[in-house]
């Protein structure tokens, strides 16, 4: 939409890599897609990212899936989302046929165990990261604070369904006066 | 087209448009649907299934699909299976999509998103959250933890060798402690 030629190949690789480096779960991969789709391309701004994660936890299906298809449209239309959505999708398909079609490779290997026991904390502090640079843009001011606040008790002590906890926030939002004061 | 690719595509699209919630939802309807519903696999392969998921690249579900199309019908079964559990998915974020590029500037549209932002915090939280109970077995777990979230927080290293290096301090504990580190 920006410019004429459409950047595929760049699409394309964002979301390669982090398809390759997704390991038990996609928000891992937060502050690197972060650092390529702001930083590197400049493909969002800083609000429009949060915004197009929002969209793509509105969605059902894997987090980084749906990102690649928001940013691929968004930049080639559903071309690009497709070129993007086969980015993220590649690594899994490959490595899964080898898996499956070797039976048991990995089963009675603990190397395997051994590296994913280093990759979990590495992972949760990664999604903290995602969270600490994304909350540090968008808790600027008590109404934000409060609806992150009910947020975090809905999901984690109440159990509430993400989808529902979504739709509370944007009703939450909508009614906020400030809402319409400050979120330009 | 052969019975065990139409029950995969079906199997899959339903998966697809019921996985709200990411991959772990998409497990837990898919455990639902093979495992119990039509015994097309053991619990125990299941649990397999779930540990090489997440110990290979890619987004779970997608891993899942690919397994167990895989192991249904073979290469044409994957493509089936990973391309189904996609279709739900992509329509309706395309959707959200488009409703974004066109609503971005209006001012009911922005309200909404002022209340979205800070829940996408919270979803992230909540997923940190939801990691924490496998992630930290023992001390050096947690010192894993605290080095790889220091190197993130002030983006000396990209996420990728963070990962890299986590996996090779894994390798290397497990070496030097033996089998049960």
């Amino acid at each position: 939409m920006r410019s004429a030629n459409r950047p595929y190949s760049k699409l394309f690789f964002s979301f390669f890599s982090a398809g390759v480096f997704t390991l038990g779960g996609g928000y891992a991969m937060l502050p690197l897609l972060a650092r390529e789709l702001k930083e590197k391309n400049k493909w969002f701004s800083d609000f429009e990212f949060v915004d197009a994660l929002a969209v793509a936890q509105s969605a059902p299906g894997p987090m980084v899936v749906n990102l690649a298809a928001l940013t691929g449209y968004r930049l080639g239309g559903i071309p690009g989302a497709l070129v993007a959505v086969w980015g993220a999708v590649l690594p899994s398909f490959v490595a899964m046929l080898l898996v499956a079609s070797t039976v048991t490779v990995a089963r009675g290997r603990p190397v395997l165990e051994w590296a994913l026991y280093g990759v979990r904390p590495a992972a949760l502090a990664l999604v903290l990261v995602a969270a600490v640079n994304i909350g540090r843009n968008v808790l600027g001011n008590v109404y934000a604070i409060a609806i992150f606040l009910a947020a975090c008790i809905g999901l984690l002590a109440g159990h509430i369904h993400p989808l529902l906890v979504l739709a509370g926030a944007g009703l939450a939002g909508f009614w906020c006066e400030a809402g319409r004061r400050k979120s330009g | 087209m052969s019975s065990i690719y139409r029950e995969l595509a079906t199997a899959f699209l339903k998966v697809g448009l019921l996985g709200f919630g990411g991959g772990y939802a998409m497990l837990h309807l898919l455990r639902q649907d093979f495992v119990v519903a039509k015994g097309w696999l053991g619990s125990a392969e299941f649990l397999d299934l779930v540990a090489i998921s997440q110990a290979t690249p890619g987004p779970i579900a997608i891993n899942a699909a690919t397994f167990l199309g895989y192991r249904l019908g073979e290469f044409w079964g994957a493509l089936v299976a990973t391309g189904s559990v996609l279709v739900a998915p992509l329509i309706m974020v395309l959707t959200g999509a488009w409703l974004w590029q066109r609503y971005q500037e209006v001012g009911w549209w922005k309200r909404i998103f002022f209340g979205l932002r800070p829940a996408v915090v919270a979803l992230i939280a909540s997923a940190a959250w939801a990691m924490a109970g496998d992630a930290f077995p023992d001390l050096f777990s947690v010192a894993i933890g605290i080095a790889a979230f220091g190197l993130g927080a002030s983006r000396k290293l990209s996420p990728i060798a963070i990962m890299l290096l986590a996996a090779g301090a894994g390798i290397v504990s497990g070496l030097w402690f033996g089998p049960n580190a």
